[in-house]
């Protein structure tokens, strides 16, 4: 040992565990970040998530907060690094080691760490992205699931790896910079307390949040039902439930909601955990958000499914189809009658009704720099859906009657109209190919699961305002029931085929194709959006995907089907959301076990000074359990309520309601979040274990 | 030797500064063995470390030898740390996962003088100290004692002109407390040491040449030793007595 490189290589070796713990931290860290940003950036969900779309928002919204827990743990783990480092780079100082010197060994190490950390974390990363879509490819197997690996991906990944490398750094440049040496030999028995906080604070925590959170979600609403535009600024309610949580999580541990005998009981742990404060706060703070984020990409899955099946179950009929009436290569009743013989199954209640498309006058509302919609009054504004009212009555077995000159709206269970709808406001129809109008007025709106959107007419006016409608605009309605549904998947299917290769090309279109808006964009000399976006283009070959069983204008609504390929059809929307709470849950895990093992690892002479005070061994186990339990339950049953009371409330604003779908979902939501609370207090378990174990206060046969 | 001139420092805390240091002046020779005492909060210690260029001061002068403190780079600050100066804390400051040996070298490894001489210092320092029997050994492994004899050889082991003790029997038992001050007068007789050591026992401070003793961050009075180690700790008791109950009144 001839140089300071040489011994402080040994001191390396002898510190490894720090070392082993920053390293672990950065990778992790990039680990999950490289495979979240891998499913994010591959064609699937670039393709299936509309961009500007609620999902990509949601997503993007949820791997931000991904990113940003990340970041905070990445920054405690390299706050810890240093503390083991400073008192043998403050005695090198004290020594007289030049700051140069000193520096020169310290970035050698930080640049190593954070290069292995990040090549093992993008490496791993990799394989972990493509291990877990390969799970759901097992279970769904749908076209758009083939895996896609973009170099973009990578960027993330690259672009946190050079943030750490700059926090480091910089923490580093502090580090040596610092003219007091006494300062920097000491740094490792520094503790960051918090100032005592008031016992207001718990409760003004929670109601900021509740105001946050309320704000968020409803203040856009109220204004966009004034006719304000909802701003962004909105947003900054949630700083406001950030702040909140951070005052609810400073007060737990500092004061706690037990009153003065818990106080009592409870001082050592909380004496402990008040002096590591600040880092222990920042650390649940992370928690908590990530179990939110976590939970929110959990819930998705259940309220989809549940409410889609609510909602295919509450149909009028098994069977429902249209097509445009111009169509020949269509099965008509006999040839579906044959293949339900074929696959035994006899067809019932079957109907054909005429319907037609219309156009109707809407408003075109665009945002004004004054913050209010700047509405536009269009005659001939889009294409909507018509059943005159007996056609209406006929295939729902209801008795609506359309006063002439009226129209009713049909809409699903629940339906929330949003405030730019003018569904209600309709002034007039338009038959596109006479230009004939029909003065109208709202009557009322009645609710189908089946016929959402439709328009219904006066049976005179229907007749009137449709005569001389070219075919290409009218459609046929079919429905029909079958004899044992529960087993008719097959006949469906081969239905469902047969409907697909009777149509022609000119029905190849999604459901957003609007023919009234590509009529007013040809008279105005520009294309329409729908015959050059690639998103809007659909084909046959398309058919056993699940793009095209969800935006195909004509797709067939079979119960036993829809019921059936809900899961297929929205399996990249299924990947995704479980895979980003897999995430949050590992980094989650991550973090509450790397903060408890820094309790054992920052403690151990206070237990020791304890032991020798008296303190017998279990009321020691007692006291690191109480900090491993609140770093493990208070973030995690603070960020459950939340998100949970978060949930329901958008759930409700949607509708003003809960629909029987969404109940249903909570039930489900409660049992996965009773699984998970079971999955992470295993983990808090084997951390207990871990912890005590560290500190040589482990229970053997002290009850517990 | 070392000259300490009219030294101010003040530390503020938010809005509030403390002024510790209020003017200190005195002077130490070579070969000399000087301790500070005081009551807490005298500002001995703050003195200590403006010596040893461990915090800044605001104002006056510090001489080490030819060298005046108070104009130095901080390459150059560190360079007197390690040249200059030797260092005994009073929880050792030792590093863990060196051994005592290398504990001792560590200061010549830095100032990159390594030679064959080096270890030859080193296993003569323990020698002298009695501790050659761990210089294999890890801190963890040897008594408080040991590691403080171990630091006062690490502090002589580049010749500094001054060794800055803090309070360092502080942490030891009586036997190991002799043990440690009996290594510095072996210093100061066998290697012509000078030793400027601050401190708040009595016993420890009874082995020095002088006693100067601080209150309220000044100097307040200087004691030579007559030669006789009970009957100089007696009189530094009662000095002591004297300063706290004017203190009182």
């Amino acid at each position: 040992m001839t140089s300071v490189t040489a011994l402080y290589a040994k001191l390396r070796k002898k510190g490894f565990k720090n070392y082993v713990l920053i390293t672990v931290c950065i990778f992790i860290s990039i680990l999950l970040i490289t495979a979240f940003s891998i499913v994010m950036q591959s064609n699937t969900v670039q393709t299936v998530l509309p961009e500007g779309g609620d999902s990509r928002k949601q997503v993007t919204m949820i791997f931000s907060l991904a990113i940003a827990g990340c970041a905070m743990f990445t920054a405690y783990a390299s706050t810890l690094f240093f503390r083991s480092k400073s008192r043998e780079l403050g005695i090198f100082m004290a020594l007289g080691t030049k700051k140069s010197t000193v520096a020169r060994l310290l970035f050698g190490d930080l640049g190593l760490v954070t290069l292995v950390a990040a090549a093992a974390g993008i490496v791993l990363g990799t394989p972990m992205a493509i291990g877990i879509w390969q799970v759901f490819r097992l279970i769904v197997a749908s076209s758009e699931m083939a895996f896609s690996l973009n170099a973009a991906a990578y960027l993330w990944p690259l672009g946190f790896a050079l943030f750490t490398g700059l926090l480091l750094l910089v923490m580093g440049l502090r580090f040596v910079r610092r003219s007091n040496i006494l300062d920097v030999v000491n740094e490792q028995r520094k503790s960051d307390p918090v100032k005592d906080v008031k016992g207001w604070y718990g409760i003004v925590g929670i109601a900021m949040m509740v105001l946050g959170a309320g704000g968020a979600v409803v203040l856009p609403r109220v204004m966009a039902s004034h006719g304000y535009t909802p701003q962004a600024w909105t947003n900054l309610f949630y700083l406001l439930a950030a702040a909140g949580l951070y005052m609810l999580l400073l007060f737990v541990v500092v004061r706690g909601f037990g009153g003065k005998k818990s106080h009592y009981k409870n001082i050592i742990t909380r004496s402990m955990m008040k002096f590591q404060g600040r880092q222990t706060v920042l650390n649940m703070c992370v928690i908590a958000v990530l179990v939110m984020a976590a939970y929110y990409a959990m819930f998705y899955t259940p309220m989809t499914l549940s409410s889609s099946n609510t909602a295919f179950a509450s149909r009028h009929t098994d069977f429902a189809f249209h097509y445009r009436a111009g169509e020949t290569g269509i099965p008509g009743r006999d040839s579906i009658e044959a293949i339900a013989r074929e696959e035994g199954q006899a067809v019932s209640d079957y109907l054909e009704v005429d319907m037609a498309n219309l156009a109707t006058d809407g408003i075109d509302r665009e945002w004004t720099d004054d913050g209010r919609f700047g509405d536009t009054y269009i005659e001939f504004y889009q294409e909507e859906s018509f059943f005159s009212e007996s056609a209406y009555n006929q295939l729902t077995g209801g008795n609506v009657d359309v006063q002439p000159g009226h129209y009713v709206f049909v809409s699903r269970e629940g339906y929330s109209h949003n405030p730019y709808d003018y569904i209600k406001d309709m002034k007039r129809f338009t038959n596109p190919t006479t230009m004939e109008c029909l003065p109208v007025a709202f009557q009322a709106e009645v609710s189908n699961n089946l016929l959402h959107r439709f328009i219904l007419l006066d049976d005179t006016d229907y007749t009137q305002i449709t005569q001389g409608l070219d075919s290409g605009w009218k459609e046929k309605w079919v429905q029909f029931d079958v004899s044992d549904p529960e087993n008719s998947y097959t006949f469906a299917a081969r239905l469902k085929d047969a409907i697909i290769d009777g149509s022609s090309e000119n029905a190849a279109i999604i459901n957003n194709y609007d023919r009234v808006e590509k009529m007013n964009a040809e008279a105005a000399g520009e294309a329409y959006e729908g015959d050059v976006v690639p998103e809007m283009q659909i084909s046959y070959d398309m058919r056993d995907s699940g793009v095209f069983n969800t935006d195909w204008r004509y797709i067939p609504k079979f119960r036993i089907m829809d019921s059936q390929n809900l899961v297929f059809n929205i399996a990249v929307y299924l990947m995704l959301f479980i895979f980003m709470c897999i995430i949050c849950f590992a980094a989650v895990i991550v973090i509450a076990y790397a903060r408890c093992l820094t309790i054992a690892l920052q403690n151990q002479q206070v237990y020791s000074d304890l032991y020798r005070l008296g303190a017998k061994r279990d009321y020691l186990y007692r006291s690191v359990r109480g900090q491993v339990a609140r770093v493990f339950a208070v973030p995690t049953l603070v960020g459950t309520l939340i998100i949970s009371a978060y949930y329901a409330l958008l759930m409700y604003s949607n509708s003003g309601s809960f629909s029987p779908g969404e109940i249903q979902a909570f039930g489900v939501i409660a049992l996965l979040i009773a699984g998970t609370s079971l999955l992470l207090w295993v983990v808090y378990r084997i951390t207990l274990r871990k912890t005590t174990r560290m500190l040589g206060v482990d229970l053997k046969g002290v009850s517990t | 030797m070392l000259h300490v001139q009219d030294l101010h420092k003040t530390y503020k805390v938010g809005k509030l500064s403390y002024e510790v240091l209020k003017g200190v002046s005195f002077q130490v020779d070579k070969g000399e063995f000087v301790a500070v005492m005081g009551p807490s909060g005298s500002g001995k210690t703050t003195m200590l470390n403006c010596i040893s260029c461990y915090i800044p001061f605001d104002a006056g002068d510090i001489t080490l030898g030819d060298v005046n403190l108070a104009n130095l780079s901080e390459n150059e600050l560190a360079e007197v740390r390690n040249r200059k100066l030797g260092f005994v804390f009073q929880d050792f400051m030792l590093l863990d996962g060196l051994s005592m040996k290398e504990n001792i070298m560590l200061p010549r490894i830095i100032s990159g003088k390594v030679s064959r001489g080096m270890e030859e210092s080193a296993d003569q320092l323990c020698e002298i100290f009695g501790i050659s029997h761990i210089r294999g050994k890890y801190p963890a492994e040897v008594s408080g004692g040991e590691r403080q004899r171990t630091a006062v050889a690490r502090a002589l082991i580049n010749n500094p002109l001054v060794i800055l003790a803090d309070e360092p029997t502080g942490n030891l038992d009586s036997k190991s407390s002799r043990a440690v001050i009996d290594t510095f007068r072996r210093a100061k007789q066998n290697l012509d040491a000078t030793i400027f050591m601050v401190t708040h026992d009595s016993f420890a401070a009874s082995f020095c040449d002088r006693v100067i003793i601080m209150k309220d961050g000044v100097v307040h009075s200087t004691l030579q030793n007559p030669g006789d180690p009970g009957a100089f700790q007696s009189s530094l008791l009662a000095a002591i007595k004297e300063m706290s109950e004017e203190g009182a009144a």
